[in-house]
């Protein structure tokens, strides 16, 4: 019973995230629903883990936790440089940049 | 395994919190309030993993998660300012989407649980922390190089340092 509470939080977090990052039009909205998907994952992932294989799933997220923050770091740091580029974070405006 | 009742109502508060929290950071208009709260849904997360029996790395989400990753996103949108990215309301499709994403998801997560019934008690301690770290020392070197590469990567790109 209190496993399924885990599960559902994670549940509720990663649909609540999706959604976000679907409805939203500003990169950074986008960035930040999908980091709340993130955690969803990250917590369903160790409570699976502590069936099957606590230590594997532990430093899994480990991993996982400190390749989200680099992440979000270069994310940032495109978003900064995007902004300054086309003045504006909107992903249905973000275009050319190939050219 | 199966908590004491005083750690139930830990998990039902953090649960809440992390999911009211998760909700208000979608629907918040200014993007510094979305990234504050997007740091009360990661100490939540944190406690709800310590409360499952990971203390080690509910530690870990909430010293880097928490400490570098939101405060990462903060100083972005500060410097960034408002973005003046014109937002569309779409809160019915939104809640139905939600819901049956929850549903499938929790359907996918519970199916594994209903045909595993014992429990391996082994979680991360801080001996075989070190031993994991000792015995995979190579793995651990290229990881914090591509941590490191990333990172530069990242700043050189924020600088705007291109080849023009």
């Amino acid at each position: 019973m209190n496993d399924l509470i885990f599960l559902v939080v994670s549940s509720m977090l990663f649909s609540i995230g999706l959604v976000g990052a679907v409805i939203h039009r500003s990169a950074v909205r986008v960035m930040i629903s999908l980091e709340i998907m993130f955690n969803g994952v990250l917590l369903a992932l160790l409570t699976l883990s502590k069936y099957f294989n606590p230590l594997g799933g532990s430093i899994l997220a480990l991993y996982a936790i400190a390749l989200s923050s680099v992440e979000v770091g270069l994310l940032i740091s495109v978003f900064i440089l995007l902004y300054r580029r086309s003045k504006s974070l909107d992903v249905y405006e973000i275009v050319g940049l190939g050219e | 395994m199966s908590l004491p009742e005083f750690s139930l109502v830990y998990v039902l508060a953090a649960g809440t919190v992390a999911v009211i929290a998760a909700i208000l950071s979608v629907k918040a208009r200014e993007d510094f309030y979305s990234a504050i709260l997007l740091g009360i849904v990661g100490l939540a997360i944190a406690s709800l993993i310590a409360l499952l029996g990971f203390p080690y790395v509910g530690i870990f989400q909430a010293l880097v998660y928490v400490g570098a990753t939101v405060m990462f996103v903060i100083m972005g949108v500060v410097f960034i300012g408002r973005g003046m990215v014109s937002e569309k309301k779409m809160a019915l499709p939104g809640v139905l989407v939600a819901v049956l994403v929850f549903f499938s998801v929790l359907q996918i997560l519970v199916s594994p649980l209903a045909q595993q019934v014992t429990t391996v008690n082994t979680a991360l301690s801080l001996e075989g922390l070190l031993k994991v770290f000792s015995e995979n020392l190579l793995a651990f070197f290229y990881l914090s190089l591509a941590l490191l590469a990333l990172l530069l990567a990242g700043i050189s790109i924020a600088r705007g340092e291109t080849n023009e």
